[in-house]
């Protein structure tokens, strides 16, 4: 009875360090986390904060990287439609590609990348950068 | 019936050919070891004037590889570089091929920092790629899962 407890007991120590070993290794990106956006090129850093506030992403983004837990970084890039687009395919959208990552500023680790091609971008940067916040809101809501 | 000498050297030249074999069966799984990925591993991706990195970053979390992206080099086990270059359909190809699909090509690298041997090397080339960048690395991440599962 006696063996049976410790046996019992030490299980769960093991389970307990485990768990708060697994915790330790692999951060999360939170709803209610600070994070920062880096400025990106072409200013798709403005874009992704419009997405991110129209999708209610629920993320508090901070102007100062100190007072952040995460910090996004991307890129993105616009390609006009030309002549031939716009005679052949009778297209004026641009295409649209743009790629953004979440990292935790403490361990350096990414815990969330994403990236999104348009062809034919309806809103232009608008819409590449509303499917980046529509998947971030979607991987915290997984969480 | 051998004599007492032959028997002494036939002994010392097992005895020195003991050591060659085990330095040379350390060697090959030294090499072995070197040229392996193990799952969990931290790697740092060399930054792209074009973001391309950034491309690579989702992949690798899209396709589920088994390995953890950090932002600062100290704290990685391996590097991953890599090189891109994207050309945008012309006339020709929209008005021939009816595509507007840009051609792609890629090529990556990953380096084990210790040791600084090259675990795994990958080209990707795609006249019609219909996602651009995306495409490529996804192709490389996908390159580098399969890699990491065959456990060579």
């Amino acid at each position: 009875m006696f063996r049976k407890r410790i046996v019992l007991l030490v299980l769960m120590g093991f389970a307990i360090s485990f768990h708060s070993l697994d915790a330790q290794t692999k951060p999360a990106l939170k709803a209610g986390a600070k994070v920062f956006i880096a400025p990106m090129p072409d200013g798709f850093d403005s874009f992704l904060k419009s997405a991110m506030e129209k999708k209610k992403v629920s993320l508090t983004i901070v102007e100062s990287r100190e007072k952040a837990d995460f910090e996004i970084t991307g890129s993105s890039e616009t390609q006009k439609a030309g002549a031939a687009k716009k005679i052949i395919r009778l297209n004026w959208h641009s295409a649209e590609q743009a790629s953004i990552s979440i990292s935790d500023l403490k361990s350096g680790e990414v815990v969330f990348a994403y990236s999104v091609n348009k062809e034919s971008s309806a809103h232009g940067k608008q819409s590449t950068a509303e499917a980046c916040a529509k998947h971030i809101k979607e991987s915290l809501q997984k969480k | 019936m051998k004599r007492p000498s032959i028997m002494i050297l036939e002994l010392l030249l097992c005895l020195s050919a003991i050591p060659a074999y085990s330095q040379q069966s350390t060697a090959q799984s030294e090499q072995g070891q070197d040229s392996r990925i193990p799952g969990g591993s931290k790697v740092f991706i060399t930054p792209l004037e074009n973001g391309y990195h950034i491309y690579l970053a989702a992949a690798i979390q899209k396709k589920q590889v088994p390995i953890i992206i950090v932002t600062d080099k100290s704290r990685a086990d391996f590097e991953l570089t890599a090189v891109t270059e994207s050309e945008k359909a012309g006339w020709a190809k929209m008005l021939f091929l009816n595509s507007g699909a840009s051609a792609e090509q890629a090529s990556m690298q990953l380096v084990n920092i210790k040791t600084g041997t090259v675990v795994f090397g990958y080209n990707v080339n795609k006249s019609n790629s219909v996602r651009g960048k995306q495409s490529s690395s996804e192709a490389c991440a996908k390159h580098l899962k399969e890699k990491m599962e065959s456990g060579k």
